[in-house]
């Protein structure tokens, strides 16, 4: 346990896994400098364990702790414009560091989606409410960004599939719930016109420059 | 092909799935899959892995494998936390530290690497037992010993016992208990979690006979049964009862084992879980392990010398059918299936079937390993590319591996892409983002 609050071996919920694996699977494969902003300590850390080069520009997280917790040196942040930012639930858009991103580069952001209240991990959240996946596409198509991917994550069929089960399991067959159980993960992302509907969306908006 | 043969291709696949802090690659489960992160997974994969090093050492006498066997007790000690954990141990569910029982059976390496080290004459195994002993007691001791159940709990929060899991790391305390000569590990913690798992095993009816369930919650038995799990629980069992001599904890892992025969197929593949105490019960036959029957063989093999001898030539023609000319094993049969559980015999296979995964490729390796006649050395490796045509999402597709690469594509579209050695895939399609 580290002094930041953070437990090592805790994990946020499948949706969030998830969104920070697209997040890191995305910046891997951009060549050149890249960095992230991030809103929450446990945040950081997803970030951290994933990308541990990969810097943070802007965070309210304790990240010394965190980072000798995981038994990682602290990246330092490059001078000069990057290839892309990841943006994990901004308050605001465009973001402070807007300004480091080189034209043609690229945000990765995940936001709320409709669905967004019922993660665990929105409950009991701070006052600085993250944008909605709606208000944050608005703002970032006047700052120049045209969207180029756009992903949801735990979409209504995937909640389907989890209630599916429970009521399975409620009737004695927790074969039938276990079947469930993997076709909620089957059905876990999804593109096209539920993405709204979703827990989380990941966005991949370029800036024209 | 002759076993030898398939512990050399083996052996050359591994060192193809080896990065910058350790053996790689994607994960495919019945729990969940990690296709995303593709970096070291300091997991159950060392146990089988170091293993099956040090048993061609010991067949082979050649210091090449002890040397491969340090080499992966090397990764686990540069990816050891602060606080004891291993980075990344989580396996399918990675990238996490505090893998269960994916720590522990790491432990296990490490103590198995240590020991044999010390045996050699060689003086530098004290790292490796300190790593194991720092791992077990500041993560399993204090944070997930129930001193009022007096067994392991799966969380630090939640009231809970798995028993696949409690026995890897009764094994791994059973190694430490002989390396340091000390009773303490295996009489205050190893029996009374093994008398644990032994009050859950089932008596009646005479399908579920044997069988160990999946785990308990807050007291409540979660009636799934899956026999790979429970053979896992073997090998330990048998361990308290040479330490005791106590008959029934051999009576308790011969009676696992034969559920286990008794639910093996005329193709010599296992059914993944069944359900239920009633009569009839249900399953969820697939996906079928193939690569992982390395460990139900293993556990078979060990109930011998107790008068067990079943017939598993069938299950041993299964796995060893299971190389890929990769080197690597197949993983499964019937990933499609898993959520309808109708499979189809002529359709392609599913990618995930297809794909070798370190994790379960391992448990091939260390049993294969003892396959090696003694004294003789491993022929050349002969691997070669793989392009299979399979499924995925439904829908036919092409899997490609190489020394360099593993590749899912479909309508001319790449749906997966890892370059080996890299610790995030290039690629993965969101048809295939299936955590």
């Amino acid at each position: 346990m580290i002094d930041a609050g953070i437990d090592i071996i805790r994990k946020p919920g499948l949706a969030y896994q998830e969104a920070f694996d697209w997040l890191a699977v995305r910046l891997h494969a951009m060549d050149g400098p890249v960095a992230c902003s991030v809103a929450a300590d446990w945040q950081l850390a997803e970030m951290a364990r994933r990308l541990p080069r990969v810097p943070t520009l802007h965070s309210e997280a304790a990240g010394r702790e965190l980072f000798h917790a995981l038994g990682l040196p602290e990246p330092e942040i490059s001078p000069g414009l990057l290839g892309a930012i990841a943006l994990v639930e901004p308050a605001k858009f465009p973001p402070a560091s807007f300004e480091r991103l080189k034209p043609g580069g690229r945000l990765f952001v995940v936001a709320g989606g409709r669905l967004a209240r019922f993660l665990a991990e929105r409950r009991g959240r701070a006052a600085t409410s993250p944008m909605s996946e709606r208000a944050l596409v608005g703002v970032a198509r006047d700052a120049g960004f045209r969207v180029v991917e756009r992903l949801g994550i735990h979409p209504p069929a995937a909640v389907l599939h989890h209630y599916a089960g429970e009521a399975a399991l409620a009737l004695g067959r927790r074969d039938w719930r276990d079947r469930c159980h993997c076709a909620m993960r089957r059905d876990f992302v999804t593109v096209g016109p539920l993405v709204s509907w979703s827990a989380l969306v990941c966005l991949t908006l370029e800036y024209a420059g | 092909m002759s076993d030898a043969q398939r512990v050399a291709n083996l052996d050359a696949w591994l060192e193809t799935m080896r990065g910058p802090d350790g053996y790689g690659g994607p994960v495919v489960h019945w729990w969940q899959n990690c296709l995303s992160y593709t970096g070291a997974g300091l997991d159950w994969r060392y146990e089988g892995i170091i293993s099956g090093y040090l048993t061609l050492w010991r067949r082979t006498g050649q210091a090449a494998w002890m040397d491969k066997a340090r080499r992966a007790g090397d990764d686990l000690l540069r990816g050891q936390l602060p606080s004891g954990n291993y980075r990344h141990s989580n396996f399918e569910l990675n990238p996490y530290s505090g893998g269960t029982p994916h720590e522990a059976a790491a432990d296990l390496g490490l103590l198995r690497l240590a020991s044999a080290l010390r045996q050699a004459g060689y003086n530098d195994w004290e790292p490796y037992a300190q790593a194991a002993e720092n791992n077990l007691r500041r993560y399993y001791l204090e944070r997930l010993w129930d001193g009022e159940v007096r067994a392991f709990r799966d969380s630090p929060d939640v009231p809970s016992l798995v028993p696949n899991k409690a026995c890897t790391l009764v094994e791994a305390l059973f190694a430490w208990a002989e390396l340091r000569d000390t009773d303490e590990p295996v009489e205050r913690y190893a029996l009374p979690t093994l008398r644990a798992v032994v009050a859950l095993q089932v008596k009646t009816p005479r399908r579920l006979a044997g069988a160990i369930p999946q785990n308990t919650i807050r007291e409540a038995v979660v009636d799934a049964y899956f026999p790979y799990y429970i053979a896992r629980c073997i090998p330990a069992l048998l361990q308290a009862g040479e330490w005791t001599d106590d008959v029934r904890w051999l009576d308790a892992a011969t009676a696992a084992g034969e559920f286990i025969v008794r639910h093996m197929g005329e193709d010599g593949l296992l059914p993944q879980a069944l359900y239920g105490r009633g009569q009839r019960g249900n399953l969820n036959r697939f996906p079928q392990w193939i690569a992982p029957l390395g460990d139900v063989l293993r556990a078979l093999e060990q109930l011998r010398p107790y008068g067990f001898n079943p017939d598993t030539s069938v299950m041993r023609s299964a796995l060893q059918a299971g190389a890929l000319p990769s080197g690597g094993f197949v993983t499964a049969r019937g990933f499609a299936a898993q959520i309808n559980q109708r499979f189809s015999p002529v359709a392609p296979p599913d990618f995930r079937d297809l794909l070798p995964v370190a994790g379960w490729s391992d448990k091939a390796f260390a049993w294969l390993a003892k396959r090696v006649p003694e004294g003789e050395s491993l022929p050349p490796p002969q691997t070669a590319d793989v392009a299979l045509n399979c499924i995925a999402h439904g829908r036919p597709a092409q899997w490609r591996e190489t020394a360099e690469e593993m590749t899912l594509s479909a309508g001319g579209r790449t749906l997966y892409h890892w370059r080996k050695g890299e610790s995030w895939a290039r690629v993965v399609a969101p048809e295939v983002m299936t955590r």
